[in-house]
This record gives C-alpha cells, structure tokens and sequence, in this order.
C-alpha cells in the first residue's frame, strides 16, 4: 500500500523532475567567478593573522617601564588575499598581542598586553603595550635598545580572554597586579571609567619599590577623581624612607581589609609567576566561590624548579631532542629549566607560539618519545590530547631526551629589518621622554621577588 | 647551541610528492584519509588550523573543556543494514574512541502554545508520547514514520547497490521513497495527515537542517528524523576533538600523515588533471589524486590553478547553489551541578512556536533568535567537567549574509547582547536560573567558525538540501561535478549534506572514487 502525495502519477514524476530541475537550475546560473566572501573581509579585520605596526611614540613610564604606542604601517595580512583596510582590530581590555621578533637571527614571540583602552584605540588606530627593561630577557632588551618611533614591529590581532565579562562577573573588580602585571589593567580602568559607569574597582597594586609603580601618577589621579569607584593601594615590598604608603605584600588579609569580604567580587590577578603563586596561595584562605579569580597566565616560569612535584633533579640537566618539523629531522639541547619552546625557538625552528603560558595550545605538539613536566597551573591540554600523546612545548619542561614532532609556524619569516637610523637615546628625547632617569637594562639584576620579574603584563 | 645538527631539508619542506592529497582535516577529509589509509595509499592531509577535526573540536576554558559544535550523531538502527557511522568508526576502521550515549531525542519547550514534552529515543515510544499530547494522532504518525524508514532503507539500499541498481525493483519495492522524493517535508507532513499539534512536536530537530519545511527536502528530512528517533544518539566522551584525534592517530598508524598550519592556496590543474597542490607559503607537492573537504564554491572560486581552467558549467553550478545558515554558540562553564541547577535533559529545543518559515526568517536578521537548540553536555557525559559544575551551550542559526553587515567595533557589543538573550530565553523557558553560576562564558560567531575552519562565508550547513538539490539530485550528478580527473570532494558541502556522520560517510566515499580512478 503506497503512500501518495499528490497522485500516482504526480508523484513519480515530481521525483523524476528534480534532478532534471536541478541540471536546469545550473544551465541558467550565472558563469561569474562569485564575489569575494564578505564574512572573510570582518574575520579578517577582527583576527587577521599578522598586523604589521611602526613605533609612533615611546613614553617613558618610570626608569623601568616604557610604553610604546603602535599604529599600522602596512599590510594588514588576513586569512584570504582580501585585505581589511587599515583600521585596527578592536580589542577587549585585558586582550595582549603575540609579538614577533628576530634577534640575533633567532625567531621568537612575546605576549604583551594592550595597555590603552578599547575606545581610544579605536578613536586614535593604536595600539600601546607597556614594556619593563627590568626583565633579564631576550626580547625586553631588544625592545627598549631597537625599539624608536618609525621602527616596524610584527604582531598577531588581539588575543586572550582575561577581562571583564559583564555576563559573568560581578559589578565591584578587585584587581591584584604585580609589578608589570599592572599593564591590562590600565587598558580596564580606562575603560571602565568612561565606559560602564556601574562598575566598581579596588586595585591592590604591589611593586618591589615605589620606583617601580608604573601609572603611580595616573592611578593616584583616577582615586582621587573618583573615590567612590576606584579605591588604589600601593603596596611597596622594599623599605624605602621616601615611601609612607603600605608595605609588603599582598596577602590575603590585606586583601580582606581593603577590598571587603569575597562573594560578591570578581578577582583579577596578574602578575610576574612568583607573585601568582604567593597571591594564588594567599587567596585560598579567603575560600573564594568557584570561578570568582580570573588570572591572566604570566609567560614561561623561570623558576620551575619551586613547583613542588618538579623532580629537582632535572633542573641543572641538558636533553637531546629529536624534532621532526615538515620533511626536515633534527637534533637538538634542551636544559631541563627551560620550556621546550624556548629550546625550539633557540634551536632557530621559528614553532608557532602564542599564549607561551600553555593556555591557547597554538604551539601544541606531538611527544613521540620521552617525558616532559607539565606546570599543573598552566595545563591547559585538551583531555584528547592528553590521552593521545600531544602536549604545549610553551609549558612543558623535557625531563628525559625526546622525539616530538611540532608544526610549521604558518606565519612565513619575518623580512628583513631596515638599516637602524638613530639611537634609542635621541627617539626618547624626541617624544619628550627624558633618557637621565632611564637605567640601562643591563644593570638589572635577574630578579625573583615576587613583584619584579618578567614583563608579560 | 653548538650541538644542534640539520639533517635533510628545511623545516618548512613538504614531501614533493604524494599518492593522494586531501585538503582539510575536517570530518570529511579524515574519513577520507581513513580509508585512504587503510587501502594502503600513502595520504597527506593539509590542514590550515593547528587542530583537527574543523568544527570537530574542543576548546579549554579555565577547568573547563567545551565542544564546539556536535549535538549527537546517529547510533547504529538496530536490525538494519544501512550504513552506520559509528560501527565504521569503531569496528571496522578500529579507532580507539570512547563514546558516551545521549539519553533522550530532545525536550521541546514551545513558549507561545505552553508545550512542554520530553521526546525519548525509540520509535513507539515516541508514537504513544505523541498520542497522549495530541489524541488521535497515533494512526498518522505512525504512517509518518513507516514513510521515514521506507526512506531510510531505500537510502541504504542505494547506497549497497550503486553500481547494480535495479530500477524496476527500486520502483517497485521502494515506491513510497519515490513517491516523497520530489517533495518539500511541509508536503509530505501534510499529505499524510500528521495534526499541526503533533507535527510541530516532530518539527524540533529542522534546525539541524537549517531549511524551512516549505522548501526543505522531505527525503532527507525523513531519514534524519527516523535515524535518530529510532537509532539514539552518542557522542564522543572526550568533546568531539577526542573523536578527530582518533581519527588522525588511526591515519598514522596506517602510513597517513597530517600536517597542520598548512593552508592550500591552489590546486594546480592541467589539461583537465589534478597535477599539484600549493600551499600559501609556496610548498607544492605534486600528486594525481586531490580528496577536497573544502566546498566547491571555494574551490572553483578561488583554488584550481589557473582560474581560466575552471569550466563556466563549474561556476554555474556553484552560482545556482544556496548556501547554507552559519550558527552562533553560547558556551557556559557553570559552577553548580546539573542536579543543583536542575538541567534534567541533555538536549533542549527552545522556541515560542514551530512555524519553521518565521523562525527561518528571524535568521536573516541581525537579533536575537527565535528557536535555540541547546545541550547540557553532562547529561550525556557526567563527568564532562569537574564534580559541581556543568557545561550547557546554546546554538542557534543565522544566514551567512547576517554577520557580514557587522562593523568590526560593533563586533563585541553585538555578540554579547544577542548571547545575553539567549541566556535568557533558556532560563525563562526552562526555569533554570544560569546567570549567577557562570564562572566561564565563550561566544562563538559565524567569524569565529571561519576563523578556526576557515568555512567558505561561515557556512556550517552546507548548501541547502531543497528537493532539486537533495540526496538523490546530488548523488546522480557526482561523477560530473568534480570536472577534473583525480579530484574529489566530501565533507558538509558534498553529496550527503552537513553533519557529522555525513561528513565521514562522504569522505569514505571520495576515498573510493579515488582508488577507483587511481592511475
């Protein structure tokens, strides 16, 4: 007993008909090439793949502390050959870029988060990061030395998810920045005080010493402006007989007493990893409800060797590694302090990297062979990936020589730098800065308070 | 270091040669690799993301991971014959995949006309349901679903014979499955008397499709209906990267290999052959034998080399073709359990009213959705997340011209108003309170799809299965729409419209076609 639609016969032939409709449909389509994809034209303006920036301005924030303000120079590069125009990808505050340089022929990558507010970004085209020379680094130095207004820097869109979230967190922030973790926060506060008037923030801010308070002036003028909505408190670790503000650290009694009593606060921490991991500790004692920190994940941990289940062993211990990367097979050192990426990158294999906090997983990688320590606190793996032998070389440290097999980066090189023109010294001294305050970066000392440190935000 | 020694060439290189490229390691492309492989051809995958899978993925939020973009896929239908998914994966290609089943068809909560039903999986069970919602339904609605298993089996039955099709045995054992073949799901529900109350019950799973039942095929409509009300459901227990992560680890095993942050920029024709494959930062590999999990429209549009080789029947066909809705994706990491919270189901269809037509409608426009098909993953996988949380996401549609109208700085704003309504309608609909327990939130966008995937304009669901270009329609002109030897297509915009399962089929398929025409 068949089932009929329209009819027997209507039926059979409305079946028939179709692909018959179909090659017709075809033979009176257009033969144009279709226009481009519309969709890839904003995709690309919101994550294009590499900005291609100029210095315009260098500002010098303390003796420690630059801010660079960047705009287009060029070539925004997308995903498809469209290009999106000149106009920079907006941002949410909190959001870093992943900058890419070439030093000394070796190709790396450094988050730095944006410092300028959402809105002036877009009303201005810029971009500002706030560097600290303090870092006994690779790149920190390369940027304050090479580093003046026309020089070209090579950076991904606005990556990361710390930030304010109004569907998720609470109307009062309490911000707990250390050292240069302070610099999302600027890009928050500035936009929080012109942009959502019913936001409130506390900002615990501690620094080794009072020199070291980056935006001291400006954060002092937001309190002073705005009371009711912004409550700032210095925390100086060092004594000093110029400092009468607060001293010590950030504790989670002091946390208590400033900010008030946890559950109707979303914390924000960010800082050097030592800080973290003091503050993170602090904070436990305050039983916060679940989710209420966010933490914005602080760059590769020189100091591995404190996590409590890192063999010590390991640490004064040097590793082959086997790379396999494309067609080409190679071999080569790792210490056992150091992330396998930063191996990789000193080995010249230019591997993509992001995050460099084993969040994003932009840099992940197949272990074929061997053992790696994974930092519990940035073991951000996918459960399959676990599972099927894959791991975040910008968080994993080897623990035994390894096979691995890591992907191209998709970037291609970077060209060439230009000639250099002109010294760091005269470009400060164009912008206004003055280079008298400025301490060389080479006479910092490698430091591992826990509110000094390296400069990713 | 001075201890560090080059061996062969450098790291950018791809192999110059390969017995078979495949473009795009999405569920199509892997299962086209899969059976590559497992015939023993020595395939390379070219995939332009760091990941597998394209929206068969996962992402990691604080002590969350959340899937992307999977609902469930069909199980195997007990007693039948046809082709399933999940019994390829698991036994015959041996992948080391756990699976977790999805415990009902859906709940359907339609605001404006106060329905409420739970739909279990099993087909009487979800006649007497039907029955007691709407009285005097059960006659038609059991004639509905003979139909749909009529088309189900006669689509397997095809798929078993295609090289030996009887047609007088086709035209008369598989009459019904002709008889609906030529119609919209809109004709065919109403030609067999389905009550306006019962059919907008069974309605719930359209956006799956994306089509409005006035225009969208009755054929393959019914045998997605049937699959899954009859089969169940599963989903892989480790989000559905767990899944395209087996699939890649079994291509290795058997001499596959993947290369990612690989992007194609051209596929080199010549004198009608596939004759190499570039890829964006000037690699090329020259091979007979291209398997694309790109859709045609990129491909003819932008990706054979030279673009005068590309025969105007090729944009003509790509130009008559409607493209498919793109979806936008609330993920919430939530800090109670599903019991606390009181998410009993996994799977939820929310909408004021079934009118498939208004609710297509609303997805040309820049707001708000009318219908969102939302998951509570731990419903299905209770240990999704850790012990007191839960991970609940909320889908909805949107036509792929919506989102290109957005101004890059109205970007944020307009994502976080239009995840913000969503949120609502759940909990209004549901009267589950979610906004004080969300310790993360994603929103992905029709960009955020192409961001990651690449989809030409966004594009999830493929082109749109209207009855002149549905199942049967696309599988009679396959061997004339790739129009050059050694090229092969699969994935959401091929033979077999989007989906998971259609997806891998499809690829199954193209690998074939290529071991067939293998020079």
């Amino acid at each position: 007993m068949a089932v009929h639609i329209r009819g027997k016969y209507r039926d059979l032939w409305a079946f028939i008909r179709q692909p018959l409709d179909r090659a017709r449909r075809i033979r009176r389509a257009s033969a144009d090439f279709l226009p481009p994809d519309r969709l890839q034209t904003l995709t690309t303006a919101l994550h294009p793949r590499r900005l291609e920036l100029t210095v315009q301005q260098v500002r010098s924030e303390t003796p420690l502390a630059r801010t660079y303000r960047l705009v287009p120079a060029g070539q925004i590069t997308g995903q498809a050959s469209n290009q999106a125009g000149q106009s920079l990808p907006p941002f949410r505050s909190g959001q870093y870029l992943s900058l890419e340089f070439r030093i000394r022929g070796v190709r790396v990558s450094r988050p730095y988060s944006i410092c300028c507010s959402p809105g002036e970004s877009a009303q201005g085209n810029y971009y500002e990061i706030t560097v600290a020379g303090c870092e006994n680094g690779f790149v920190a130095p390369h940027i304050w030395e090479q580093w003046r207004p026309g020089s070209r820097v090579y950076s991904s869109g606005p990556l990361g998810q710390f930030g304010y979230e109004p569907l998720r967190d609470h109307d009062h922030l309490v911000f707990l920045a250390g050292g240069c973790g302070i610099t999302p926060f600027r890009s928050l506060w500035r936009q929080i005080r012109t942009g959502e008037p019913s936001l409130r923030c506390t900002i615990l801010y501690g620094a080794a010493s009072p020199a070291e308070f980056i935006f001291r002036e400006e954060l002092e003028q937001l309190a002073a402006e705005m009371p009711a909505r912004f409550q700032v408190h210095l925390i100086a670790e060092e004594a000093d007989p110029q400092w009468h503000g607060l001293r010590g650290l950030i504790t989670g009694k002091r946390i208590r007493e400033l900010a008030g009593e946890p559950g109707d606060k979303t914390y924000m921490l960010c800082g050097p990893p030592g800080m973290h991991r003091f503050v993170e500790r602090e904070l436990a004692a305050l039983d916060l409800p679940a989710g209420s920190l966010r933490k914005e994940p602080c760059g590769e941990s020189e100091e591995v060797f404190l996590s409590l289940d890192y063999p010590a062993a390991a640490r004064d211990l040097s590793y082959t590694l086997l790379v396999h990367q494309g067609e080409s097979t190679r071999t080569i050192a790792a210490r056992g302090s150091e992330t396998v990426l930063v191996a990789l990158e000193r080995a010249g294999l230019a591997p993509p990297a992001q995050c460099r906090s084993g969040q994003c997983g932009y840099c992940r990688s197949q272990l074929l062979a061997g053992r790696v320590y994974v930092r519990p606190e940035t073991d951000g793996r996918r459960q399959a990936d676990r599972k099927f032998g894959y791991f975040h070389p910008c968080s994993s440290y080897a623990l035994s020589d390894l096979e691995i097999c890591v992907p191209v980066n998709p970037l291609p090189p970077l060209p060439e730098p230009e000639a250099a023109e002109g010294s760091p010294e005269e470009a400060l001294r164009s912008t206004g800065a003055s280079p008298s305050t400025e301490v060389p970066p080479s006479a910092q000392a490698p430091s591992s308070r826990p509110a000094g440190g390296p400069t990713k935000k | 270091m001075s201890t560090e020694a080059a061996i062969g060439p450098g790291e950018r290189t791809l192999p110059g040669s390969a017995e078979a490229v495949v473009v795009g390691a999405g569920m199509g492309g892997l299962g086209a690799a899969l059976e590559l492989a497992r015939e023993g051809v020595k395939v390379l995958v070219l995939e332009q993301h760091n990941l597998p899978g394209g929206f068969a993925s996962s992402f990691v939020r604080g002590r969350f991971e959340f899937e992307p973009s999977l609902h469930q896929m069909p199980a195997p239908l007990p007693g039948s014959n046809s082709v399933s998914v999940k019994n390829y994966l698991l036994e015959e290609a041996g992948l080391e995949l756990e699976v977790a089943e999805v415990p009902e068809a859906y709940r359907l909560l339609l605001t404006d006309g106060g329905v409420d039903v739970r739909i279990p999986f099993g087909i009487p069970a979800v006649v007497d349901l039907v029955e007691a919602q709407v009285p005097g339904s059960r006659e038609a609605v059991s004639r509905y679903f003979r139909l749909c298993r009529e088309v189900l089996e006669t689509l397997g039955y095809l798929d078993r014979h295609r090289e030996d099709l009887d047609r007088r045995r086709l035209i008369s054992e598989h009459r019904d499955f002709l008889n609906t073949g030529g119609y919209t799901v809109q004709q065919v529900t109403e030609a067999v008397g389905v009550p306006p109350k019962a059919r907008d019950i069974l309605y719930a799973y359209w956006c799956f499709l994306g089509v409005p039942a006035g225009r969208l095929s009755f054929t393959i409509w019914g045998a997605m209906l049937y699959t899954y009300l009859a089969s169940g459901a599963f989903i892989p227990r480790m989000r559905s990267h767990g899944l395209a992560s087996a699939m890649v680890r079994r291509i290795e095993q058997l001499g596959g290999r993947v290369e990612y942050n690989r992007r194609v920029s051209g596929i080199v024709v010549g004198r009608g052959t596939v004759r190499e494959v570039r890829t964006e930062d000037g690699q090329s590999v020259r091979t007979e034998n291209v398997v694309c999990n790109v859709s045609r429209s990129r491909v003819f549009n932008h990706l054979i080399e030279p673009r005068g080789a590309v025969p105007r029947r090729a944009r003509r066909l790509v130009n008559a073709r409607l493209h498919g809705v793109s979806t936008f994706v609330v993920y919430l990491g939530l800090n109670r359990s599903r019991e606390q919270l009181g998410l009993n189901e996994y799977s939820y269809f929310i909408s004021p009213h079934m009118d498939t037509e208004r609710i297509y409608e609303a997805t040309g426009r820049l707001e708000p959705p009318l219908m969102q098909a939302a998951v509570c993953l731990n419903g299905a996988v209770p240990d999704c997340s850790p012990p007191g949380t839960t991970i609940v996401s909320m889908t909805c549609c949107y036509q792929p011209q919506v989102w290109e109208q957005v101004r890059p700085r109205d970007y944020f704003r307009t994502k976080g108003a239009i995840a913000g309504a969503m949120i609502e309608q759940f909990e209004q609909a549901t009267g589950v309170r979610l906004a004080d327990s969300i310790e993360e939130i994603e929103i992905a966008t029709p960009v955020s799809f192409q961001r990651y995937t690449g989809a030409y304009r966004g594009v999830v669901y493929g082109y749109e299965p209207e009855p002149w270009d549905s199942l049967i329609p696309r599988a009679l002109a396959l061997d004339k729409e790739s129009f050059f030897e050694g090229l092969q297509f699969c994935g959401g915009f091929s033979s077999r419209c989007h989906g998971y399962g259609g997806s891998i089929l499809t690829g199954r398929a193209a690998a074939g076609r290529t071991l067939q025409g293998r020079r």
